[in-house]
């Protein structure tokens, strides 16, 4: 009982406990802010890749695979199988006037399953809005004004359809979706290091895509250049993602890359010449016609029919199906020369390097914790010698030498607490206004740490969970009373005669 | 009610490597319900002597016994729990809690002597009784005041009421008025008196003050860790010399 009245009156009387407790608060707050927005950063990249390419990816790189929209249908049968969508990926120079040329990972897609399989309608950027960004506090945001609405909308379908009309001339027009940051405008920053906030508008322009196929055998053909529409721009909030890709149409692509359906010709016999009338060769004779060799995509992918599908599992049954349609179709490579990943595969070593790093991190932070452990131990160690008089008090009334240093640890606790609860919510107000916080050194202080170009997302990721808060309040409050028993041990073993006798 | 036998005590403390001897083979009788005075110059052990009447110390030799029963043969809870319900101590700097009010000070030793359940089943009728003993020592109107708030005599009578809270059968009182003007130290020594009142409570009072001393039944004189009993009347007969 003592214990508790004793405790009540320390902890408001003096002002070291209460620096011990803003010690406490301070780590408790750092650690937390640490471990969410490490946590935050590993858990939207984990949901942003899976966002951009589905659960699995059945993947042959630059030469592809045909007759995927049997592929596709016989996935999409599969219980385990929400939707399939197929994708060409390449790398290509796009260049958007004569200073703006850059290199891009283009990506033709069909809208529709594409949308199915990542949610990218909901990635599109120039569409109508009602509600502001959370840091667009004063409403800039031009996607907001009702006035620009319809126009949006329009810009909104091209985006959903990559087919439209050609705002100059009103004809039919193929549209590309370029990335956000693309042409580096979301990173582009103020000599105060803020970084602007809304792009520049791109939509209406043209965009000259420039791609480089490569035949059956491998050999490299002519480059192909084509200038499309740009219909609207995407953000999925990765950087990297951003800044390096663009949607065509997939139809679009597979043209470029002469990967589109093409007449299949008997290549066996002898090159027949045709000769003029003098007898001279002039060329050859076109071979004999003898089918179709079918359009080829790079990538299928696939979503999941829920979300609780284990990914391996996910990953056989479409090995299996792939399997089995390759064995009845001898235009499908193999497996081995297709790959079958999940997501977690394709960003493996990003995923396990934030991890690792969230690891090291957190352990070095646990480490400079401890500091909190030797400052509260040398505040108790201070207060135990200010205080040997009371404790002379206490022995002399009876007090056992445990029933002391019980006291002491407890009253460590207690701090440990309340630094802990302080923590807990200093946290919790800097992870939930982190990006707020971050643009106001910036505009204010001219500070900006938060680099989008380095950090690969454009906003500061959080995740504040309640396992990771109770975790690390729980270190803080079992920190405090680690760093209170020594000097407890010290108050229960003091002579109290010596104690009473203390000046 | 308790009588208080000490045989043959030696107590020696170390100064750095250097013993220094406080007592030397001191013994005295207390008689249930007696006060009595140990009296003596500073450095004459009677501090000691009393820090080891009320257990807070162990000597090198010699025997303190309560009623016959000695406190060399309790174990160190029992010498707790012997402190909790068996003394009550007064000091010359009075050594309350100054964080604590002058009501919590008092209830200080029934914490601990009850713990927290035993404590908060009989809170009200403790802090009656507190509040009943500070009445007695007529400070009814200080009861949330803090022991800054009080003056010396109000902050030994404090001390006082907070040494009896646990209504022990012994009292020690270490040079009580030491620290008092006289007549404020007359005014303290008039408590006692009266708290003594039915209880037959032993008191044993350290003083170097005569006059103090002369308040009791019994004077024991002490010089360089040695006792002399000495009657109140001022005939004093040598005892147990070296």
């Amino acid at each position: 009982m003592f214990q508790s009245l004793l405790t009540r009156r320390y902890l408001t009387s003096k002002v070291m406990p209460l620096l011990a407790s803003a010690a406490v608060m301070l780590s408790v707050a750092m650690e937390l802010i640490t471990w969410s927005v490490m946590g935050g950063f590993l858990e939207q990249l984990i949901q942003s890749g899976r966002t951009l390419m589905g659960d699995i990816e059945i993947s042959r790189p630059q030469r592809g695979f045909p007759d995927y929209k049997e592929l596709m249908a016989l996935l999409e049968e599969d219980e385990m199988i929400e939707a399939a969508s197929p994708t060409i990926d390449a790398y290509g120079l796009v260049k958007l006037n004569a200073q703006q040329v850059t290199t891009c990972r283009i990506k033709g897609i069909d809208p529709e399953s594409f949308d199915r399989v990542t949610g990218y309608y909901n990635t599109l950027y120039w569409t109508p809005r009602d509600e502001a960004l959370p840091r667009d506090k004063e409403r800039k945001d031009p996607r907001l004004d009702p006035a620009k609405h319809e126009a949006l909308g329009q810009l909104q379908k091209l985006g959903e359809n990559l087919d439209g009309i050609d705002l100059d001339t009103g004809s039919d027009r193929p549209q590309a979706v370029l990335g956000i940051e693309v042409f580096g405008k979301r990173g582009l920053r103020t000599p105060e290091g803020f970084v602007m906030d809304f792009p520049t508008f791109l939509p209406g322009f043209d965009v000259t895509l420039n791609v480089l196929p490569i035949d059956t055998s491998g050999g490299f053909l002519e480059p192909v250049a084509r200038k499309l529409q740009i219909g609207n721009e995407f953000s999925s909030n990765i950087y990297e993602i951003d800044s390096q890709t663009i949607y065509v149409p997939l139809d679009v692509l597979q043209d470029m890359l002469k990967m589109d359906e093409a007449e299949k010709v008997d290549t066996s016999g002898r090159v027949e010449f045709v000769y003029d009338d003098n007898g001279n060769p002039i060329g050859t004779k076109p071979r004999e016609t003898v089918g179709v060799v079918p359009a080829k995509v790079t990538s299928v992918l696939v979503r999941a029919a829920g979300d609780n599908i284990p990914l391996e599992d996910l990953r056989a049954r479409v090995e299996e199906i792939y399997e089995r349609f390759a064995a009845g179709n001898e235009d499908m490579p193999l497996l081995g020369s297709v790959n079958v990943y999940t997501w977690e595969d394709r960003n493996a070593t990003l995923i396990g390097a934030i991890r690792k790093e969230t690891a090291l991190v957190l352990f070095i932070f646990g480490i400079i914790s401890m500091t909190s452990v030797f400052l509260v131990l040398a505040i108790f160690w201070s207060m135990i010698s200010e205080r040997t008089k009371d404790i002379g008090i206490l022995r002399a009334l009876g007090a056992s030498g445990p029933g002391v240093a019980w006291f002491w640890v407890r009253y460590g606790l207690v701090i440990g607490t309340v630094g802990s609860v302080l923590g807990i919510g200093l946290g919790y107000v800097v992870i939930t206004n982190i990006n707020a916080i971050h643009d106001w050194m910036s505009s204010a202080l001219g500070i900006a740490i938060w680099d989008p170009s380095v950090y690969y997302f454009a906003e500061i990721p959080e995740e504040m969970n309640l396992t990771k808060t109770l975790i690390i309040g729980a270190a803080g409050i079992v920190s405090c009373g680690l760093g209170a028993l020594i000097p407890a041990w010290r108050a229960a073993s003091m002579d109290p005669v010596r104690a009473l006798r203390f000046e | 009610m308790s009588s208080i036998s000490v045989t043959n005590l030696h107590k020696t403390y170390k100064l750095g490597k250097v013993p220094v001897p406080v007592l030397r083979g001191a013994s005295l009788e207390v008689e249930s319900g007696e006060w009595v005075a140990i009296l003596g110059h500073s450095g004459s052990g009677k501090s000691t002597l009393l820090h080891l009447l009320g257990g807070l110390d162990k000597p090198n030799e010699g025997e303190i016994a309560y009623d016959g029963k000695a406190l060399s043969s309790m174990s160190s809870s029992q010498m707790n729990v012997f402190r909790r319900e068996h003394v009550g101590f007064v000091f010359q700097f009075y050594h309350l809690v100054p964080e604590l009010t002058v009501l919590e000070n008092t209830l200080l030793g029934a914490m601990i002597r009850l713990g927290r359940f035993g404590y908060m089943k009989e809170a009200g009728q403790l802090k009656e009784a507190a509040a009943q003993l500070l009445g007695n020592a007529g400070l009814s109107h200080r009861l949330n005041h803090k022991p800054a708030q009080l003056s010396g005599g109000e902050r030994q009578r404090v001390a006082i009421a907070r040494a009896l809270i646990n209504n022990p059968p012994v009292l020690l009182a270490d040079e009580p008025t030491g620290n008092l003007d006289q007549k404020t130290g007359n005014e303290l020594l008039d408590v006692f008196e009266s708290m003594r009142g039915d209880t037959q409570r032993t008191i044993v009072m350290v003083t170097h003050d005569q006059k103090v001393a002369d308040r009791a039944d019994r004077v024991i004189e002490m010089a360089d860790g040695l006792v002399r009993t000495v009657q109140p009347t001022g005939l004093r007969t040598q005892k147990n010399p070296a």
